[in-house]
């Protein structure tokens, strides 16, 4: 009986293992990704439209641009209609070419893409925030400042907006040819040839209700001079930032896209007034 | 409270005083005194009997007048066999010391087990001695968590995680108790090691599902723990010395009663100063644990006996990077104390009152340059409880019990900003009583009913609970068992379902919320109709409603509302469980096959997925081989399907502020499989003195094929294209140690 027993749990072990599959192919969703913000007092410059690339192929961008696209963006509380041009020279980009058509604080606008041959129509909407600007701060434009990773940290203060889901502190270097700070946070993940001038960091999380952030020294990663302002950012944005903290373990996490038919971000966000620049030295 | 304990009191006072007999007393072990919880007491002529609680009472009621022989056993300890005369003497108290049997005789052990089974309707239930947790090959030392995980129905998410998902639920649906405390986060070395110290433990009661009326607060499982008392008799103690840490325990007799004191330290922070290697560039963090559990008894006389159980843990991490450019302080530990009075008011009403204490703290602090950052967060449970056993006649035992606790959950963060602080204070109550009434001589049944409420929410859970148990012969029963459970507390963990981390907080739901619950189904078969071989079949069914989801989000929100998805799940399966206790060979094999399912509107596009520690078959191979009185082998194997994980499907980029960054399209949730996981252990134990102390040395290998097992699939979207790369879990690793006597 005993020996019966173990000739049926190997039997049964066998079986197991043996109808237990691992599938390694990898599939591939095809779906349009869009990239698009809206600027208070601002013209639509950019949006942009590609498709999603297949993970195990080499991934190159330009050649997954859509440029076929009708791209509408209208106003839901304004009377706004823009129809965006593409752009043949920047793949994936459309733009609008009437500069007067500016976003207006506070409205909310629908963006309506449609893609000959894709049977599914993207749509999105979006809040701008309204204005506000920067109120204070323990730097003045202009100042010249000596990196000194153990000085006080500086701080500056602005004021409400509203319609608004958090604010962006932004720090954008200027100087293309600024020399990399040695010890600074990012001086080992940053690339060494990043095109300046351009926005390199911009700090998330911050509560709803804070109007100050710091100046930390470990964030700053180039000499030269630097321009520092402050976003408030819509929903859609704040969101989608909020919730790609890579997850713990290797999971791939589910992303909430605020886009119908689609994925990717169309958000909006007001620049308040008042940024200020300065010239670090090292 | 003060009603019931009066009627009660009253009811068994009236019992007490009808003309048949009772016969009660403690049942304890013959060489240190100890108190042998689930040790059985059977009087053969009356075909009547009772178990020892888990104080080492028992008590049997209306014996009619006569001689009898009174039957003791459990297993691991000669039985023994006393004459009772209830004409003589209607108010028998005896107390039984059993001796300790280290050679396991078949027929001895049948008969321990054939008599505990016959009477205990608790289905899915695993009781582990610390010497069987002992013999199980494994990294570094014995424990608790381990030994479990190789259960049928109980899986971690992966082998360095000291989390438990019992039958289909989430690590957080665990009550773990130590002495009747709540421990809230059973771990060292973030995970890797449970806090429990093998040398510590006397028994760990592992209960699986359909748990009964007198435990509540968690959907899945309940985990006892029970510590060593001390030696009554003989001051006594023993060391044992490995690669990862040092324990020593020491126990002896004090007054009416025992003290016992167990500690353990890891030692490769010392090794990591002693080299220097904790400075310049390649510096390694200093890391240590350490734990301390100490018990102390007195009693006062026959029918009172106090006691304090403590516990203190702490991991302690500390890095440092050049001249303050970078530092990284962790710590984090439980403290648990309580006071537990136990007193028999008479023969048939035995109770216990307890007040205690667990606090769980974790404390970061990461300075870069001048730019600084802490996050810490706590929990402090204050809890009353009190339990009345009531032995009404030979066949009810009726169970009362009340468990009040005071929370205080913390969490802060202050870095370059305003700093963030939660607070909440909630209170939990709950009230239970149970009947556990054996029929006839085949039929056992337990109903009872929990009553929880707690005051955050303002939401009351009514659950009954219902075991029943038939007999089918002498050497086989089926079991039932179905109930209502509710849990108002959760963990959010810092990771996603690997088990306990330093940095999980446990949240009380507040009133935007719905208390989690679960109905769960158990049906199985017991059978030792094998000579020497016990085997157990059950299966469950497990609906969850209102179970909750960590989103995993940057958020300063205070409403814990806003930090969870609600959804349902259910999970089912069976479980194949045998095991040969007695002879040169013993041994265990379990196999399950289970499907675990979670639904939440908000993810999957609302469709059912099967989360991350979903496995559909598991099996554990694990047999201990006695040579000689020296030489002892063992070896553990388990196999498990692959774990569940998310591909992804595809590759996309955002320009979030101007910056491009490309990211991968995670596809349906966890609807593919890493590849199985395999692994075989194996021990050799040999005994030999050292300078004249008698011990052992053991030398053990951890994963001897060296199988790299899967841990994760890493998505690298800045190579191009994205490189995905299985991360590999732990190779093969070899362990050294003794253990020895003084």
């Amino acid at each position: 009986m005993k020996k019966n027993i173990f000739v049926l749990i190997i039997l049964i072990f066998s079986a197991i293992t043996g109808c237990e599959e691992t599938s390694t192919a990898i599939e591939y969703r095809k779906e349009v990704v869009v990239n698009g913000t809206l600027t208070a007092n601002q013209n639509i410059d950019t949006l942009r439209l590609h498709w999603t690339g297949q993970v195990d192929k080499f991934y190159d961008l330009d050649a997954l641009a859509i440029s076929n696209a009708t791209v509408i963006v209208r106003g839901v509380d304004v009377n706004f209609y823009d129809s965006l041009i593409y752009d043949a020279s920047n793949p994936g980009r459309y733009y609008s070419t009437d500069a007067n058509k500016k976003i207006i604080p506070t409205k909310t606008y629908k963006l309506e893409v449609s893609v000959p041959g894709w049977a599914k129509q993207v749509t999105a909407t979006t809040t701008v925030p309204d204005t506000f600007r920067i109120t204070s701060a323990t730097l003045n434009n202009g100042d010249t400042v000596k990196y000194d990773l153990f000085a006080p940290v500086h701080e500056f203060y602005w004021s409400s907006s509203n319609n608004y889901a958090t604010y962006l502190p932004t720090i954008t270097y200027l100087d293309s040819n600024a020399a990399m700070i040695p010890k600074a946070f990012y001086s080992d993940t940053t690339s060494k040839d990043f095109r300046k001038p351009e926005i390199i960091g911009y700090r998330i999380g911050l509560p709803k209700e804070q109007q100050n952030s710091d100046l930390p020294w470990v964030f700053l990663s180039y000499y030269g001079n630097i321009q520092f302002d402050v976003y408030a950012v819509d929903f859609n944005f704040s969101d989608y930032i909020n919730q790609i903290i890579p997850a713990q373990g290797g999971e791939l996490k589910e992303i909430r896209f605020n886009v119908q038919g689609g994925i990717g971000i169309f958000s909006a966000r007001t620049k308040a007034s008042g940024g200020f620049k300065i010239y670090l030295k090292p | 409270m003060k009603r019931i304990l009066l009627l009660l009191i009253c009811a068994a006072t009236l019992a007490y005083q009808q003309e048949k007999a009772v016969l009660s007393g403690f049942v304890r072990d013959k060489a240190n005194k100890e108190s042998l919880p689930f040790a059985n007491v059977y009087i053969k002529q009356l075909k009547i009997g009772a178990a020892t609680n888990i104080e080492g009472y028992y008590a049997i009621p209306n014996i009619p007048e006569g001689e009898y022989e009174v039957q003791y056993s459990l297993l691991g300890y000669q039985p023994q066999t006393v004459l009772i005369n209830t004409m003589q003497n209607k108010r028998i108290v005896q107390d039984i010391y059993l001796s300790d049997q280290s050679v396991q005789i078949s027929e001895v052990v049948i008969n321990a087990e054939a008599e505990e089974e016959k009477r205990t309707t608790q289905t899915g239930r695993i009781v582990l001695q610390a010497r069987d947790i002992a013999t199980l090959p494994t990294i570094g030392e014995a424990d608790v968590f381990r030994a479990l995980q190789l259960m049928p129905g109980v899986k971690a998410t992966s082998e360095i995680s000291s989390g438990l998902n019992v039958r289909g639920g989430s690590t957080d649906q665990n009550l773990i108790l130590l002495d009747g405390t709540v421990v809230y986060n059973p771990s060292h070395l973030f995970g890797f090691f449970s806090t429990f110290n093998n040398d510590a433990i006397k028994d760990i009661d592992l209960m699986k599902g359909g748990f009964p009326a007198e435990y509540g607060g968690r959907l899945s499982s309940v985990l006892n723990v029970t510590n060593i008392d001390g030696d009554r008799v003989n001051t006594h103690g023993k060391a044992s010395i490995s690669l990862l840490s040092t324990r020593v325990t020491g126990e002896g007799p004090l007054g009416n009663g025992s003290w016992f004191l167990s500690g353990r330290r890891t030692y490769f922070d010392q090794f990591v100063a002693a080299a220097k290697l904790d400075t310049g560039k390649d510096a390694i963090p200093l890391y240590y644990f350490y734990d301390a559990n100490a018990k102390l008894n007195q009693d006062f006389d026959e029918n009172d006996k106090v006691s304090f159980v403590g516990y203190l843990g702490q991991d302690d991490l500390k890095f440092a990077l050049g001249q303050n450019e970078l530092s990284i302080n962790m710590r984090w530990g439980n403290r648990t104390g309580a006071l537990k009075w136990t007193h028999v008011f008479n023969q048939t009403l035995f109770s216990n009152f307890t007040a205690s204490y667990s606090r769980y703290v974790s404390r970061t602090i990461f300075n870069f340059g001048g730019t600084g950052f802490a996050q810490s967060n706590s929990i402090n449970d204050f809890s009353l409880k009190g339990d009345l056993d009531f032995f009404w006649t030979n066949d009810h035992l009726i169970k009362i019990g009340a468990w009040w606790s005071q929370y205080r959950v913390t969490y802060t963060t202050s870095g370059d900003g305003d700093p963030y602080e939660f607070l909440e204070r909630p209170a939990q109550a709950s009230f239970y009583v149970q009947d556990e009434w054996r029929a006839s001589e085949r039929w056992t049944l337990q109903g009872g009913v929990r009553v929880e409420y707690q005051d955050l929410s303002k939401q009351t859970g009514v659950g009954p609970r219902f075991n029943a148990r038939y007999n089918v012969d002498e050497s086989s029963s089926i079991k039932f068992a179905t109930g209502l459970y509710y849990q108002f507390l959760m963990a959010v963990p810092a990771g996603s379902d690997n088990g306990f981390s330093p940095f999980d907080i446990w949240v009380p739901i507040n009133k935007k919320m719905t208390m989690s619950k679960s109905y769960d189904f158990v049906l199985g078969y017991e059978s030792r109709h094998l000579e020497g071989m016990s085997i157990s079949l059950e299966t469950y069914y497990k609906i969850f409603r209102d179970i909750l989801y960590f989103k995993n989000e940057i958020t300063y929100t205070k409403d814990v509302s806003e930090l969870f998805y609600s959804g349902t799940g259910r999970a089912l399966g069976g479980e194949i469980f045998i095991q040969k206790k007695v002879g040169d060979l013993t041994g265990m094999i379990g196999y399950t096959l289970a499907w675990t399912y979670r639904k939440y509107p908000q993810l999957n596009n609302g469709e059912e997925f099967q989360p991350k520690y979903d496995r559909r078959n598991d099996v554990t191979f694990a047999a201990n081989y006695q040579l000689d009185e020296n030489w002892k082998f063992g070896t553990v194997f388990t196999y498990a399907t692959g774990q569940a994980y998310t591909q992804a499907v595809g590759e996309y980029s955002t320009f979030e502020q101007g910056i491009r960054t490309d990211r991968p399209l995670a596809g349906p949730l966890f609807n593919r499989r890493l590849s199985p996981y395999h692994r075989m252990d194996v021990s050799i134990t040999k005994r030999a003195s050292f300078f004249g102390l008698h011990g052992s040395w053991y030398f053990q290998i951890f994963n001897i094929y060296n199988r790299r097992n899967v841990w994760f699939k890493a998505f690298d979207t800045s190579k191009n294209p994205t490189e995905i790369t299985d991360v590999k879990l732990l190779p093969i690793i070899p362990t050294f140690g003794l253990d020895f006597s003084f």
